[in-house]
């Protein structure tokens, strides 16, 4: 089976577990290539939509047992390339999944949330709904000519 | 005459709603995502909370700088106590809010990220 566009598959003797990406940002899309994979366009929220984060229609995919693919998260560091619509800039994140060999993975989510569009977003990953991983420490904006 | 913009609360767990409660205000029930047949999508109030940007604060509502809310674990009975300082934005034209509430077990207070117009402004320790 070819994969279409940006979808990303794991090899056929990879046992994976879905990953949904999360775009929190309001109306820019952001593209995302995980460990070297294809890009994958992860659309905005929409203020139009009760502000629900965008996500892609295909997940990506957690390498649980099997041969690793570009594109796929495993456990430990992943290397994530981000870039938006507004910016040129890519922006690096390294996001480290920890190995957790006692529980049964349904899904992963990784929301990722900009402060601004140059810098490296946070992220939150979650397994099974619970936070596992994330830096999601926000350093709040200094108002200009505040002490 | 108070203004209020909407702030969109969210919840990623697998199962299991979390309240929250505001200033002192009502408990405010937050569903957990549905799971795969959204994918995974989080869940959200019925109804949004708001922030006050203008007037005379109330219970149960956000305002600029410190707020004390208490959260409900899902599933479980421990309420913890997060302080959520939101930063005041001279100028700027407040779309919409969002929290997102993400738990990590039943005992540590969550993490939390508080965002403006998409952007995150306020948020808690890693995991």
């Amino acid at each position: 089976m070819q994969p279409a566009t940006g979808e990303i598959m794991a090899t056929d003797d990879a046992i994976t577990a879905p990953v949904y990406l999360f775009n929190c940002a309001n109306g820019v899309p952001y593209t995302v290539t995980i460990n070297g994979g294809p890009a994958v366009v992860v659309p905005a929220t929409s203020a139009s939509n009760y502000w629900y984060p965008g996500t892609p229609e295909n997940p990506a995919y957690l390498l649980l047992a099997g041969t690793t693919s570009a594109g796929c998260f495993n456990f430990g560091d992943n290397q994530l390339v981000i870039q938006t619509a507004t910016v040129p800039d890519m922006l690096s994140v390294t996001v480290n999944v920890p190995d957790l060999p006692m529980v049964q993975i349904d899904a992963g989510q990784l929301y990722l949330v900009f402060q601004s569009y140059t810098l490296p977003p946070r992220w939150a990953f979650l397994v099974n709904g619970t936070l596992v991983a994330g830096n999601a420490h926000v350093v709040p904006p200094v108002r200009k000519g505040s002490a | 005459m108070a203004t209020t913009t909407n702030v969109y609360l969210f919840n990623g767990a697998e199962s299991g709603a979390y309240q929250l409660m505001i200033n002192g205000g009502n408990k405010v029930t937050v569903p957990a995502t549905a799971g795969d047949s959204v994918n995974w999508v989080p869940g959200t109030s019925t109804s949004p909370a708001t922030l006050l940007t203008d007037g005379t604060t109330a219970e149960g509502q956000f305002n600029f700088n410190a707020n004390q809310v208490q959260v409900q674990h899902p599933n479980s009975t421990t309420i913890s106590s997060i302080s959520i300082n939101i930063p005041d934005t001279p100028g700027v034209n407040i779309d919409a809010c969002q929290l997102y509430v993400f738990f990590t077990n039943y005992v540590n207070p969550p993490t939390w990220l508080f965002l403006v117009n998409g952007f995150v402004v306020a948020g808690t320790a890693s995991a």
